[in-house]
C-alpha cells in the first residue's frame, strides 16, 4: 500500500499519510497515548481544509479513548469541534471501552428527516412565498422559541420513554412514519429518571420547535437522480418537492450533556483515564455513570425524535391547507447524526456488540441489516445529508464497504469551512437574502445572524464532500436536492 | 470588554480584568451579549446565585451554564453581575453572585444567537502578570 506524504504547508506535512485519493492516516506514533491510527476519509482538497483547524488533532485525541476499536475515524465533512471533531466516529469495545458525552455532543440526536410530496416543483413555485410564510408561522423557530404543546411531568416522561411512539399515540405520527425512522423513533432503554429536573425544565416548553444555529426547515426539489432503481424504491423522482427538517433535542439534550460533562470529568482519575482534552470526559461503558449517561442520552434522543415528528405534523398541516390532498407528505427516513449506539459489527473477524459514537456522522447501513425494516432491508438505508441553504443536499444509501471501514457511517453534512465570526463579518443578511432570491430561493430567519453565520460560503462544497464519500465506497449517491425555501431559527 | 475568539463551528470569548471577581462578572456579560444586547435588559428583578467547584475553570463552567439554564428554562436574562469568588482551600472555590435583569420580552429583546452549552474545550481561568483572564468556548 503506497504511503505518500502531503504538501499542505502545515505541520501535518510529513505526519499525515496518503493511503489513496480518499483515505488519509495519522499513525498512532504521532502522539503518545494514541491506541489506534486515525483514518480520515476526504479528498485532496478536503484534507487540506482539515489541516487548517484542530480537526486532525482532535481525531488523534479520540484515538486515545480506552477501548477504541480499529481506528479513530473522520468523515469528509470533518471540522473542528470540542473534544471530538465534528464528523468523528469512534466505536468502543463494550467490555473495556468508554462512553463520552462529548462524542455525542450537546445536541443529542440532532438529526435530519426528508418528507416527500407527490408535487412537481412547477406546481409549488407559484405558491412558494405563501408556503414559506405559512411554515414560518406554523413551526416555532429561533432562540427561546416555545412550542404550542405544554407538557406536564408525566407527559414529558412519556415522551422520554417513547419518542415517536408517543406522537403516534396522539395522532401526530403515522405507523409509516415510525417504520421510516431510525430505531423506529424510540431508543432502547431510556430512563427518564436519569434526566435531571433542570434538563426537563429546559425542554418542557420546547417540544415541536426548530431552535436556531444550523437548524432549519427547507423546501427542496429533486434536481438529479444518480441511481434510478434505488430512487424508485425510495419514492424519489426528478422535480419532486420535498421537505427537509434538521433539529435535535433542544435545551433538554443540551442540559443532559452539560450535566454529564460535569459528572464524568472529575471521575476520570478514579478510573485511571487520562486524556489531553477535558471535553473528552468519559467513563467506562460498564460503570454506573456510563450506564446512567446512556439511559439519559436515550431519553433525550427520544425527545428529539418526537420533536422532529411534531414539526412534521405542522408541516403536513400547512401543506394540506395550501395544496389539499395533493399536499400529502410521506416520510422517506429520519436519521440521527449525534448519537452513541450499541450495534453489532464484525471486528477482527468476529461479530460483536460495540458502542458506536457518531458526532456529526450518520449511520449508513447496507441492505440486509436487521435494524432496517420493509423495503430498506432490500435497498439499504436512506441517508439524508443536508448541504447548505444555497447549493444542495443529498440522499445517499448505505454500503457494505461502510460496514467494513466506518462501522456503517458517513458524513452528516457539508461541514463548516468558515468561523461564525468571519461569516458574520463577510456578508450582510440582506445581501445573502438577495443572492438567494436571485437563485429562486426564499429564505426567512428569526435573526440576521441566523442567515449570515449560515451563509452558503461558510460551508464546504457539498458536492465535493459527497463525492469523497462515494469515491471511498462508503455511501452511494441516490439523489441531489436543491433548495427552494428556507426557514431558519 | 470581551474579545471574540474564532472557532470553525462555534464561538469563544476572552475577558480580562484586575480581579478574579471581575472576570466572572465580565464573562457573565460576554455570554449574555452573545444571546442578546445587555443594554436592552432592564434590572427589574435580582437573584442570588451560589455555586461551588473544585477548580476556577469548573466554577466558570457551572457559572455560565447556570446563566444558560436560567435563560432557557426561566426565560430570564441579566445585565448586572456582582460576583465574589472565595478560594475555600481543599474544598475548592465558591461563587456568590447577585444578578439583576428581567424576563425576556420578544418585543424588546432581539435575540442574536442561541447557546446550547458551555464547553470545556480550552477553557481557561488564569492570571497573567497583573491581570486575571478567562477564555471560554460555547456550543451554538
Amino acid at each position: 500500500m503506497p504511503k505518500i506524504g502531503l504538501s499542505t504547508g502545515t505541520k501535518w506535512d510529513g505526519i499525515l499519510q496518503t493511503r489513496d485519493d480518499c483515505r488519509f492516516v495519522i499513525p498512532k506514533s504521532y502522539k503518545a497515548g494514541m491506541l489506534v491510527d486515525a483514518l480520515i476519509f476526504a479528498s485532496p482538497k478536503l484534507i487540506e481544509y482539515a489541516c487548517h483547524d484542530l480537526s486532525l488533532d482532535q481525531t488523534a485525541n479520540v484515538a486515545m479513548l480506552p477501548g477504541i476499536l480499529r481506528h479513530s475515524l473522520a468523515m469528509p465533512d470533518v471540522h473542528q469541534g470540542y473534544g471530538f471533531p465534528i464528523g468523528g466516529v469512534a466505536a468502543m469495545d463494550t467490555e473495556d471501552g468508554v462512553v463520552s458525552p462529548g462524542g455525542v455532543g450537546f445536541d443529542i440526536n440532532c438529526g435530519v428527516r426528508l418528507l416527500m410530496s407527490s408535487l412537481p416543483v412547477q406546481e409549488v413555485r407559484p405558491k412558494l412565498r405563501q408556503l414559506v410564510d405559512a411554515l414560518f408561522e406554523a413551526v416555532p423557530a429561533g432562540t427561546g422559541s416555545t412550542g404550542p404543546i405544554k407538557l406536564n411531568h408525566t407527559e414529558l416522561d412519556s415522551i422520554l420513554r417513547s419518542g415517536s411512539q408517543w406522537a403516534l399515540e396522539h395522532n401526530w405520527a403515522t405507523e409509516d412514519d415510525i417504520e421510516h425512522t431510525e430505531e423506529r423513533g424510540q431508543m432502547k432503554q431510556p430512563d427518564p429518571a436519569q434526566v435531571s429536573e433542570r434538563a426537563k425544565k429546559r425542554g418542557n416548553s420546547q417540544l415541536g420547535t426548530l431552535g436556531s444555529g444550523n437548524h432549519f426547515l427547507e423546501i427542496q426539489y429533486v434536481d438529479e437522480i444518480f441511481e434510478r432503481p434505488t430512487a424508485d424504491s425510495f419514492g424519489l423522482f426528478e422535480g419532486q418537492v420535498c421537505f427537509m427538517i434538521h433539529c435535535g433535542s433542544r435545551g433538554l439534550g443540551h442540559q443532559v450533556c452539560t450535566d454529564f460533562l460535569s459528572t464524568m470529568g472529575p471521575l476520570m482519575a478514579s478510573y485511571q483515564i487520562t486524556l489531553p482534552d477535558r471535553e473528552l470526559a468519559c467513563c467506562p461503558i460498564s460503570s454506573p455513570e456510563g450506564a446512567r449517561y446512556l439511559s439519559a442520552m436515550a431519553a433525550a434522543a427520544n425527545f428529539a425524535f418526537a420533536n422532529r415528528q411534531l414539526i412534521t405534523f405542522w408541516t403536513r398541516q400547512v401543506m394540506s391547507r395550501l395544496f389539499g390532498e395533493q399536499g400529502r407528505l410521506k416520510l422517506l427516513y429520519d436519521v440521527a447524526h449525534n448519537m452513541a449506539k450499541m450495534e453489532k459489527h464484525r471486528v477482527n473477524g468476529q461479530q460483536k456488540e460495540v458502542l458506536v459514537h457518531r458526532k456529526g456522522a450518520t449511520r449508513a447501513f447496507p441492505p440486509g441489516r436487521s435494524e432496517l425494516g420493509g423495503a430498506f432491508l432490500i435497498s439499504g438505508q436512506p441517508v439524508i445529508i443536508p448541504g447548505d441553504m444555497g447549493r444542495a443536499s443529498y440522499v445517499l444509501v448505505g454500503t457494505e464497504q461502510a460496514m467494513e471501514e466506518t462501522f456503517g457511517s458517513v458524513c452528516h453534512g457539508a461541514g463548516r469551512l468558515m468561523s461564525r465570526t468571519r461569516a458574520r463579518k463577510q456578508r450582510k443578511a440582506s445581501d445573502i437574502m438577495a443572492e438567494l432570491e436571485a437563485a429562486g430561493i426564499i429564505a426567512k430567519a428569526t435573526t440576521r445572524d441566523g442567515l449570515t453565520e449560515e451563509a452558503p460560503a461558510a460551508y464546504k462544497p457539498i458536492d465535493e464532500v459527497v463525492a469523497a464519500v462515494y469515491n471511498a465506497g462508503i455511501g452511494r449517491r441516490v439523489a441531489r436536492l436543491r433548495p427552494l425555501g428556507v426557514i431558519k431559527g | 470588554m470581551a474579545i471574540e475568539l474564532e472557532h470553525t463551528a462555534d464561538l469563544g470569548f476572552r475577558v480580562s480584568a484586575r480581579s478574579l471577581d471581575r472576570v466572572f462578572e465580565d464573562a457573565g456579560v460576554a455570554l449574555t451579549n452573545l444571546i442578546l444586547d445587555t443594554h436592552l435588559i432592564m434590572r427589574k428583578e435580582s437573584r442570588k446565585i451560589t455555586l461551588s467547584s473544585m477548580t476556577r475553570e469548573d466554577l466558570m463552567f457551572v457559572w455560565l451554564s447556570e446563566l444558560i439554564y436560567l435563560f432557557d428554562a426561566e426565560h430570564v436574562a441579566f445585565s448586572e453581575f456582582v460576583a465574589t469568588i472565595v478560594n475555600a482551600g481543599r474544598v475548592g472555590f465558591r461563587l456568590e453572585a447577585f444578578v439583576s435583569g428581567e424576563r425576556i420580552d420578544p418585543q424588546r429583546h432581539q435575540i442574536r444567537s442561541y447557546i446550547k452549552g458551555i464547553t470545556l474545550h480550552q477553557l481557561q481561568v488564569a492570571q497573567d502578570a497583573d491581570e486575571w483572564y478567562a477564555e471560554v468556548y460555547v456550543d451554538m
